[in-house]
């Protein structure tokens, strides 16, 4: 009986410090977008946060798409961040250069008029969450302690 | 006809106390080994790498005293992982400034210890109770053979 009691007590404890240890990485991606006139200059603010407090995230990379209601990609683009320490917030921008022709999906998409950004000279909001996808992320994670030990020497 | 209860009391005290004992094993080697490490890096005349040594080691909690859940006392604390982080990333020197934040997590670890320890006797003294009940259950048994 014992012999039965003691692996299960093990599992319990072990399957409890796996608990506490659970600290996976997730990322909290928010687009904003400018409108900048004269030019159609657009302005992505992706917005990337280690929510880890024990990882560092190393060469994170991603595609970020913008997507419709039926999941047609109007915008896409590729981020990048080298390291992010936990709890890390990095904001990555890029600035696309665009005709009226190929933002105008994204404005009727977000029921904007052009004519009325055209006027104000400036739109700039956060997308809806629904409305960003992430695809193909890749990252490496290393343990914080590790991670210090190394940098620290 | 009694039922003889004797070794489900035998098992529980023994599992209990197995339990205890791990629960407990994390506070008593922070509180042995790890804190008075640490405290011996932060002292009065601690240079800018033992402090960086001293935080280092606080960045490796154990089970009792992780930093993976804040709760409003603790909400601080996240701030402190921020800077400190950054600073060793950056190759930035800590300071004598920085010694009340690393005895604040100091403080947290020793909470932690505390609560492993506390938990540790807890389940003790549920073994204690179990290892009554079955001298208890014995006795009768004996009795009424």
């Amino acid at each position: 009986m014992i012999q039965r009691i003691l692996p299960l007590l093990l599992i319990v404890y072990v399957g409890c410090a796996q608990y506490v240890d659970v600290g996976d990485v997730e990322f909290a991606v928010k687009v904003s977008f400018q409108q900048n006139m004269p030019v159609f200059a657009t302005t992505y603010t992706v917005t990337v946060m280690n929510t880890s407090v024990k990882k560092v995230v190393k060469n994170y990379s991603a595609t970020v798409a913008i997507v419709t209601d039926d999941k047609r990609i109007l915008k896409q683009f590729t981020i990048t961040a080298e390291t992010l320490l936990p709890k890390q917030v990095e904001q990555i921008t890029i600035t696309q250069n665009e005709t009226e022709e190929s933002i105008k999906p994204l404005f009727n998409e977000l029921e904007i008029d052009t004519g009325e950004v055209i006027k104000q000279q400036e739109a700039a909001l956060v997308l809806p969450e629904s409305m960003v996808k992430i695809q193909n992320d890749s990252y490496k994670s290393e343990d914080i302690v590790t991670y210090l030990q190394e940098v620290g020497k | 006809m009694k039922i003889d209860d004797s070794k489900i009391y035998l098992y529980f005290s023994i599992a209990v106390l197995v339990a205890g004992i791990l629960f407990g094993l994390p506070g008593i080697y922070s509180r042995v080994v790890t804190e008075p490490a640490i405290e011996s890096l932060i002292t009065q005349n601690a240079d800018a790498n033992k402090l960086k040594q001293a935080y280092i080691m606080l960045r490796n909690p154990h089970i009792f005293a992780g930093y993976d859940r804040f709760d409003e006392g603790g909400a601080g604390i996240e701030y402190i992982l921020k800077e400190f982080d950054v600073r060793i990333a950056e190759q930035k020197d800590f300071t004598e400034n920085d010694k009340l934040y690393l005895e604040l997590l100091l403080q947290r670890r020793q909470q932690g210890s505390d609560l492993s320890i506390k938990t540790m006797i807890f389940f003790i003294l549920l073994s204690l109770l179990g290892a009554i009940a079955l001298a208890i259950e014995t006795n009768v048994n004996k009795k009424i053979e």
